[in-house]
């Protein structure tokens, strides 16, 4: 029902349906081309999608499925996984599954954040560039080229230790450096669009650019966007999880990437016990959600990409 | 051979090196002091082969060793003792200086000089063990020091040469030198070689000593191949108080309150997994020969640090959990630390929020902490050190000439009481007498907390007796001269 709300709220801004019952029906046949596109998943696609449901619901959920605080120590440190602690402690005696839950929410938010910013940014300008062409897209282009050379990683490290380590700062400097595949992929559909026929006609019509922009651009680009979001978002989880890992994030902030930081500069945590529950689990979460978001842009690219459909 | 974890603590002379322990240490390996203070305290030989003091303190005549030679064949005179006095009062050195209080270096021949200081101080020879003579002949065309690493600047007269330097990789190569002065170096190569995980490295002898934590000690444990050597240190780390950027700090029952409010027993046994002792608000280790255990000790007590903060003002009044002031300012405080502490830094963080005090972790590499700490960019600061139980950081006596430090004074700290007694311990020549001001010393530093020390760590090392079993047990450093040579 949420969803159709939203759908609605949606629509009416588009202006595109003035008639409410023509609405419902629009909505659901949204809701049928969502359920249709699952269908078509492979299994794998399927339990990426499961599984980041999982995490989704677990990041939403978290103060109402965990027991433990997720930032103060509520039992002795480094408890094996049993009673009272179903994933154990770390070494302040923080409560691993508290911090994992936690540490999901960081990382949905810093997958989307990043994959939203960069995602729709870049779309923007690649849509600007190859709308407008002349020097704007030349400029863009070779702007864009330029970031393409850069070793990403290395100068996001120098950022983030510039910035200084706060959530915000991560996801900016990870937009940053991912909105180019974007804004690439929507300047390559935009100019060949434009040379279509019915785009052509309907301009000799007297379409105006946003009128175009609503009706003709939008709706083809938008699936090929949304595939690289879906890519960005796990790209993000393991750029985040890279540079806390190296120390570079949120010291206090629980999310994956840092509890792994932590265990591992445990010193000689490889010749006891703790790392069976303490780095285990950290690495298994974020190993399940990156590789699900793999299998789920896989499939999602298969379908809006009509060449490899054929295939 | 004796291969060791490396690491890049910069090119080791008195103005190449990055000003830390491991730096310093390795520099001691090639270069010599006049003296040296033994593991008993005492001020033994080491360029100086004797000396004299005069009767009113203030002269004293050193006879220099006549078979010390520099590692290039040239030998070691009195004319170097007086060239690197000069020389580091136009350029002062990072590490390894000379003492302030010395006036006037003269030579009278070639084998004794006349060093004249302006105050007398029954320490001065133990701080002349930490001052590096450098060669006259290739240091005096030298004017951008801190930049000269070619190989003739690390010609010293030690038991070692350095062979080879990478700053990239932090790798050194020390091999033993012939003609040194003292007795022949049990080590005839020591090799700091790069190693990501230490006891991964050990395990497969790529490194031939480490330190362990006591999680792991019964690996070792009960095994002939090994041995285990364990040692109470002096290194500590302390909580900083920045009272000229927060003048909240400089208000005394404050610095108790936060004092009262950490559990410096908790951070023992959950950082260090129980190896460390609690820190003593006196700044002496309980082990040390004047510490005084009837300074004031602050048993971890919430309730006593909240009602400390009352009297002073603090109200919770919308309870959310953190104090406001009388403006209705949350109270709440940057906490700098490098990345070896961040952990620390988080359980600081939960007692001082148990108090109604926020702290906002502000965690750097070790380097920009240090910078930062010594141009006093911070408000609370965790640093750590091997050497601040002398307490002339509390005082507004300078100690020794350093162009950097990474121990800085107490920030807007002042009380003419401890300047008075730190100089008067200074003077005095009965030890039964400096004891007892340097009790009185640390009660009066217990009761203001300029800094509080959270704990000092043990270090339990690691070693295969097999491969070399000369480690000394006065030092836990596996890269001090002393494990290598007797002077």
């Amino acid at each position: 029902m949420a969803i159709n709300a939203h759908l609605i709220n949606i629509s009416k801004k588009i202006g595109v349906l003035s008639d409410p019952k023509n609405l419902t029906a629009k909505a659901k046949g949204h809701c049928q081309k969502i359920a249709a596109t699952i269908k078509s998943f492979t299994l794998l696609g399927k339990f990426g999608l499961t599984v980041v449901t999982f995490f989704v619901l677990l990041a939403v959920f978290a103060p109402l499925i965990t027991v433990h605080p997720y930032d103060l120590p509520s039992g002795p440190p480094l408890m094996a996984p049993g009673e009272g602690h179903l994933l154990g402690t770390d070494d302040l005696g923080i409560d691993i599954w508290a911090q994992l839950c936690r540490g999901a929410k960081i990382s949905i938010i810093v997958g989307l954040g990043t994959a939203l910013l960069a995602g729709l940014g870049g779309g923007l300008i690649g849509i600007i560039s190859g709308y407008v062409g002349g020097i704007l897209d030349k400029i863009i282009m070779r702007l864009i080229d330029i970031m393409l050379v850069i070793p990403d990683f290395p100068v996001m490290i120098l950022l983030a230790a510039f910035l200084g380590p706060s959530l915000t700062n991560i996801i900016i400097v990870l937009a940053l450096f991912s909105w180019v595949s974007s804004a690439r992929i929507a300047r390559s559909q935009i100019l060949m669009l434009k040379e279509k026929t019915y785009i052509k006609s309907a301009v000799l019509y007297g379409a105006g650019t946003w009128y175009l922009m609503r009706k003709h651009f939008l709706p083809e680009i938008f699936p090929l966007i949304a595939v690289q979001m879906i890519r960005l978002t796990g790209r993000a989880i393991i750029s985040e999880a890279g540079l806390s890992f190296l120390g570079l994030g949120d010291p206090t902030s629980k999310s994956w990437g840092l509890t792994i930081h932590y265990a591992t500069s445990f010193k000689g945590i490889y010749y006891t016990d703790f790392w069976k529950w303490w780095l285990f689990y950290p690495w298994l979460f974020l190993m399940l959600m990156v590789v699900s978001l793999a299998f789920i842009s896989r499939d999602l690219e298969r379908i809006a990409d009509p060449r490899l459909r054929k295939k | 051979m004796i291969r060791l974890a490396g690491g890049d603590w910069g090119y080791p002379t008195p103005y190449g090196l990055y000003p830390r322990g491991p730096g310093s240490r390795k520099m001691n390996l090639i270069f010599d002091s006049l003296v040296k203070t033994d593991s008993s305290g005492k001020i033994a030989p080491k360029l100086a082969s004797e000396w004299e003091s005069s009767e009113d303190g203030l002269t004293y005549t050193f006879k220099l060793n006549p078979k010390a030679k520099w590692h290039d064949g040239k030998p070691f005179t009195a004319e170097d003792v007086v060239f690197t006095y000069n020389y580091m009062k136009q350029y002062i050195p990072v590490s390894g200086g000379c003492p302030d209080s010395i006036k006037q270096v003269e030579k009278v021949d070639d084998q004794t000089v006349k060093i004249k200081i302006d105050e007398a101080n029954v320490d001065f020879l133990s701080n002349s063990s930490s001052w590096i003579i450098i060669p006259k002949h290739i240091w005096e065309s030298v004017t951008d020091p801190n930049n000269f690493t070619s190989a003739e600047a690390a010609v010293g007269t030690g038991p070692y040469k350095l062979v080879d330097y990478s700053k990239e990789h932090g790798t050194y190569h020390f091999v033993a030198n012939p003609d040194f002065w003292g007795s022949k170096p049990r080590v005839k190569e020591i090799k700091f070689v790069p190693a990501g995980e230490t006891i991964l490295a050990f395990e497969q002898n790529e490194i031939d000593r480490i330190s362990v934590t006591p999680d792991i000690l019964s690996r070792y444990e009960n095994n002939p191949e090994y041995k285990i050597l364990s040692y109470e240190t002096s290194w500590a780390y302390r909580l900083y108080f920045n009272m000229k950027a927060r003048p909240e700090l400089a208000e005394k029952s404050f610095r108790q309150a936060i004092a009262y409010a950490i559990d410096r027993q908790e951070l023992v046994d959950k950082i260090e997994r129980g190896a460390a002792v609690p820190g003593s608000p006196g700044v002496l280790h309980p082990n040390n020969e004047f510490y005084n255990s009837k300074a004031a000790q602050y048993t971890h007590n919430t309730n006593k640090a909240k009602e400390l903060m009352s009297n002073l003002g603090y109200k919770d009044a919308d309870a959310d959990g953190i104090l406001k002031n009388n403006k209705g300012e949350r109270l709440s405080f940057r906490l700098l630390c490098d990345d070896g502490s961040a952990r620390l830094a988080e359980v600081i963080k939960q007692h001082l929020a148990q108090a109604g005090i926020e702290v906002v972790i502000n965690s750097v590499d070790m380097k920009t902490r240090d910078a930062r700490f010594k141009d006093g960019d911070f408000e609370l600061c965790i640093n750590g050190s091997g050497n601040g139980e002398d307490l002339s950081e509390l005082t507004t006596i300078k100690s020794e000439g350093k162009a950097t430090s990474t121990t800085a004074q107490a920030i807007g700290y002042q009380n003419t009481e401890v300047d008075e007694l730190y100089i008067a311990q200074q003077k005095e020549k009965d030890p039964k007498k400096r004891k007892e001001i340097m009790f009185k010393l640390q009660q009066i530093v217990a009761d203001d907390v300029p800094k509080l020390t959270l704990y000092y760590k043990n270090s339990l090392n690691v070693h295969r007796p097999s491969v070399y079993d000369g480690w000394s047990l006065d030092t836990y450093h596996s890269d001090s001269r002393s494990n290598f040579v007797d002077d």
